[in-house]
């Protein structure tokens, strides 16, 4: 297990490295630079820039530099934000959108998993059909309409909640969670996709397990329903619904672009989108290889998990 | 991160306790019962202007920041020497008076500034505002390592351009030694006489610089504070200003609140509080404001209609401001067919303007076929009369120009930036050349950035760009885009005739004068099309009712009132 597990920090390390390059050299190769705006910078003035921010070293001095520095947490400056530390715009951007994506998670699971037992309980009957509808709307509905929707009916024109904002100076938890009115709207928006995943994976894995064999032996040799579903039913259930509850995880922490542009949370997604269209190198570089980093040690953390889950799984 | 230490179930037991709140909360009507009758101020706690910013700005330091919503934050935070009163004259704010030859502000030759300093003039802190706080800030503007990007709008004074430029350019790389850049600084031609009294040495007469003064470029820091704390000097357990307001949060990404500045000179704001929403998109504003959650808005051009029409609830808040800016077709003087002067005066008649701002922008602009916006010394509605949309004569004079119908025109392709009204824009523009002249014209949609880079460059052949003003005065609007080989000259025109009215200009003292020499610029750089001026823009800007003395002027930042908040207050009487 150890050896698999350093086994797969250096692979790690070299994906990282790969994206990395990879990135920088698209990155120059776009056209259209930091500093070009609607006026004509002149020469001396772009020159201070590119010293300021070490853009007058050649490329690969810039590219080494670059790897120096964040193997040792460093990431830059951003120009957008000028002279503030990549790290810290992308800690303080993490922190908000792996909140709004922890609850979001937490809601789709709960929500996901609970009309999927129900309806795999029911099976073709009116709960079943019930639960699948709203799993499929789920599924099928986009974010970005989901919300608006949301947002017109219940912030603009009931006003039971904010249209904008995740400002936790004074919210629930401060430094942590914004306001109630805040928080309500993106959270759902965020977590109708996954929680429709959710449900249709744990009603198809439950309906599959409920077949075979050894829930009939279980059965069999007297254990209650109860026992029979929880102590072999849902724990089977379960494994492939661990299989996507990884990538969910990640995709949701690393942050929603669509909802926290739409409800104007300042979350990392923003801070990624708007890095590429202004030419902010170190931001582009900082969140690529952040992001990168955290979907690859997701999916590590989810393998390694199978290993406890199913004992048919072991690494070496 | 700690995050990671909290269990799942824990932020389910989280979530659970806030939905009950969620439903409490919705139980009971939030929004505060007004006042019937009301008083003509609402109390102090209800002082509150509430205002929205596209983005989080990237700076909020004088000397560095350069875009829309830093300049609206540094006016509340910083007061210069100079400011703008509602017709755009430069008045004094921080000088005593405004320094003429008459007063011996100015001397005879119009090379030395002498500005007296306000004795009452105090920073947030107590301490008094000093000529040495100005003297440092022009330093810092123009220092290289700052590598701000308006410090070239003050190279007129003595040994600016020489310490700004002392890193090279990409070309020609340059590094000097702490030495050679300490005397460098040294030769800026700015000076304290005494605490209050600040001198600036030119070297060429320079008609805009009390307007120059009066940019935020230009404004006063503290440079204990500054050194103390460098990059975070400006966040807001840190800041230390002598504007209006002071900072007393800022929530990055999120938000930004101003409170009064209690040692500020002038009369005490009466607005206790104003918060600065980070609001990215204008869908999202207006609706934020429709939910009263905002006080102030620009209104998108898609609901534009909705807030104009009759009967509109908004009719009563809205104001339509006028930009002093321009939309122009710019043309590339040294390409192939724009190179030849009528097939530029043929485009520029062949589009029909009315159609444009009314059918294609809502109605968000006015039309124009002169250069220099509506509002600005030099206005003159007279200039480019020819080019009013007429179809038949632009014909004519493409056909003049030996391309009758289109027939022998090379390719013609608009460079635009990708969004969605452009799009519609380029639809337009294409049926109207098409309808118009006979000419097929493509489009070249861009990232915003390469368009710049396009476009700034003179890599383009035909776009259609806008032009604000840094500052109220015409030397803005010509010299530093027509003038032969002056790097704003983004078409590459070029003509003797108007450069030496340009230098003409610049050392004429009179101001009614230069402004008769600006004028026959003005004309004769139109007449040959250097450009083909297209509308100037105007803002649909929502107010709520109660927010009184809210004042809008052409030179305003993002938020448009930036100039004056400090007269703002909020009415008692309910909307």
């Amino acid at each position: 297990m150890a050896a698999y597990i350093v086994r797969r920090f250096l692979w790690l390390a070299l994906t990282l490295l790969f994206i990395s390059l990879a990135t920088f050299v698209l990155m120059h190769s776009v056209k259209g630079g930091p500093w070009d705006t609607d006026r004509a910078v002149p020469p001396q003035q772009v020159e201070n820039l590119n010293h300021k921010y070490g853009l007058d070293q050649p490329l690969w001095r810039q590219y080494t530099t670059f790897l120096t520095n964040a193997l040792q947490g460093d990431l830059g400056l951003s120009f957008q934000r000028q002279d503030k530390p990549v790290t810290s715009i992308i800690l303080d951007g993490f922190k908000v959108s792996a909140v709004l994506g922890l609850l979001a998670y937490t809601l789709a699971a709960v929500v996901g998993v609970t009309l999927g037992v129900y309806a795999a309980l029911h099976r073709n009957h009116l709960p079943d059909y019930g639960s699948t509808l709203v799993a499929t709307l789920g599924a099928a509905v986009p974010a970005f309409v989901l919300g608006i929707f949301l947002k017109s009916l219940f912030a603009v024109e009931l006003g039971w909640f904010a249209t904008f904002g995740w400002d936790t100076h004074g919210g629930l938890v401060p430094g942590w969670l914004p306001r109630l009115d805040q928080l309500v709207l993106p959270v759902i928006t965020l977590a109708a996709l996954p929680a429709a995943y959710f449900a249709r994976m744990t009603r198809a894995s439950l309906l599959d397990v409920l077949r075979q064999d050894y829930m009939r032996t279980a059965r069999a040799k007297g254990l209650g329903p109860r026992a029979v579903m929880l102590r072999h039913g849902l724990r089977n259930a379960a494994i492939p619904v661990l299989t996507l509850a990884g990538p969910i995880l990640a995709a949701l922490v690393t942050g929603s672009f669509i909802v926290e542009q739409l409800f104007e949370v300042p979350g990392i997604g923003r801070a990624f989108v708007s890095s590429v269209s202004d030419r902010d190198y170190g931001m582009i570089m900082g969140t690529t290889l952040f992001y990168a980093f955290v979907i690859v040690l997701a999916n590590l953390v989810i393998d390694i998990s199978y290993a406890y889950v199913d004992p048919r799984v072991r690494y070496r | 991160m700690e995050i990671r230490n909290l269990a799942p179930v824990k932020w389910f037991v989280v979530f659970l306790a806030a939905f009950g709140l969620l439903l409490a909360a919705c139980a009971g009507d939030s929004t505060p019962a007004a006042e019937p009758g009301g008083s003509s101020m609402a109390p102090p706690d209800q002082q509150v202007l509430r205002l929205r910013i596209q983005g989080e700005p990237k700076t909020i330091d004088p000397q560095l920041s350069n875009q829309a919503e830093e300049v609206t934050l540094t006016r509340s935070l910083f007061d210069g020497l100079f400011t703008y009163d509602e017709k755009l004259d430069v008045v004094p704010d921080l000088a005593v008076e405004m320094p003429t030859i008459a007063n011996g502000g100015i001397s005879e030759d119009g090379l030395t500034y002498t500005v007296k300093i306000n004795p009452d003039a105090m920073w947030s802190d107590g301490k008094p505002v000093t000529a040495q706080d100005f003297v440092y800030s022009m330093k810092r503007a123009l220092d290289p390592e700052m590598a701000g990007t308006y410090a070239s709008f003050f190279y007129s004074l003595t040994g600016a351009a020489a310490y700004n430029s002392a890193m090279g350019t990409p070309d020609e790389p340059l590094t000097p030694s702490e030495a050679e850049l300490a005397s460098l600084r040294e030769g800026v031609g700015v000076n304290a006489k005494d605490d209050h009294t600040v001198v600036y040495k030119l070297t060429q007469p320079n008609p805009s610089f009390l307007n120059q003064l009066a940019l935020w470029t230009a404004f006063p820091v503290r440079q204990d504070i500054v050194e103390k704390f460098g990059d975070k000097w400006t966040e807001a357990e840190t800041l230390v200003g002598n504007g209006p307001f002071v900072l007393s949060q800022w929530t990055h990404g999120e938000k930004l609140v101003l409170q009064p500045n209690p040692y500020w000179f002038g009369e005490k704001p009466a607005l206790s509080r104003i918060e600065f929403n980070v609001i990215a998109d204008d869908v999202a504003a207006y609706q934020a404001y429709k939910a009263d959650e905002i006080d102030v808005v620009t209104v998108p051009p898609a609901a534009i209609e909705e807030v104009s029409q009759t009967g509109s609830p908004f009719s009563d808040q809205l104001t339509i401001a006028p930009e002093l800016a321009t939309f122009a077709l710019f043309m590339n003087n040294n390409v192939a067919p724009f190179d030849n002067v009528m097939v530029r005066q043929a485009f520029g008649t062949a589009i029909d303007r009315d159609g444009y701002v009314n059918g294609v922008l809502a109605g968000s602009g006015v039309p124009t076929t002169s250069w220099i916006p509506p509002g600005m010394p030099g206005y003159n509605a007279e200039i480019g009369s020819q080019y009013k949309f007429d179809a038949a004569k632009a014909k004519q004079l493409l056909a003049d120009a030996g391309y009758a119908d289109g027939k022998g025109l090379p390719k013609i392709t608009f460079t635009m930036v990708n969004n969605d009204t452009n799009r519609l824009v380029g639809q337009f523009v294409q049926d109207q050349l098409k309808q118009n002249l006979g000419v097929d014209v493509g489009f070249d949609y861009v990232e915003l950035k390469e368009y710049f880079r396009t476009f700034a460059t003179g890599q383009h052949q035909i776009v259609i760009q806008r032009w604000g003003a840094d500052w109220p005065y015409p030397d803005n609007w010509l010299p530093d885009l027509f003038t032969t080989g002056t790097p704003n000259n983004f078409d590459g025109y070029s003509n003797s005739s108007f450069d030496a009215l340009m230098l003409q200009a610049a050392a004429e003292t009179d101001n009614a004068k230069r402004l008769a020499l600006y004028d026959q610029a003005h004309k004769l750089m139109i007449d040959e099309a250097a450009i083909v001026p297209l509308y100037n823009p105007v803002t649909y800007v929502l107010v709520r009712p109660d927010v009184m003395n809210y004042v809008i002027t052409g030179v305003d930042g993002y938020v448009k009132g930036d100039l004056n908040f400090d007269k703002v207050y909020i009415s008692g009487s309910s909307n």
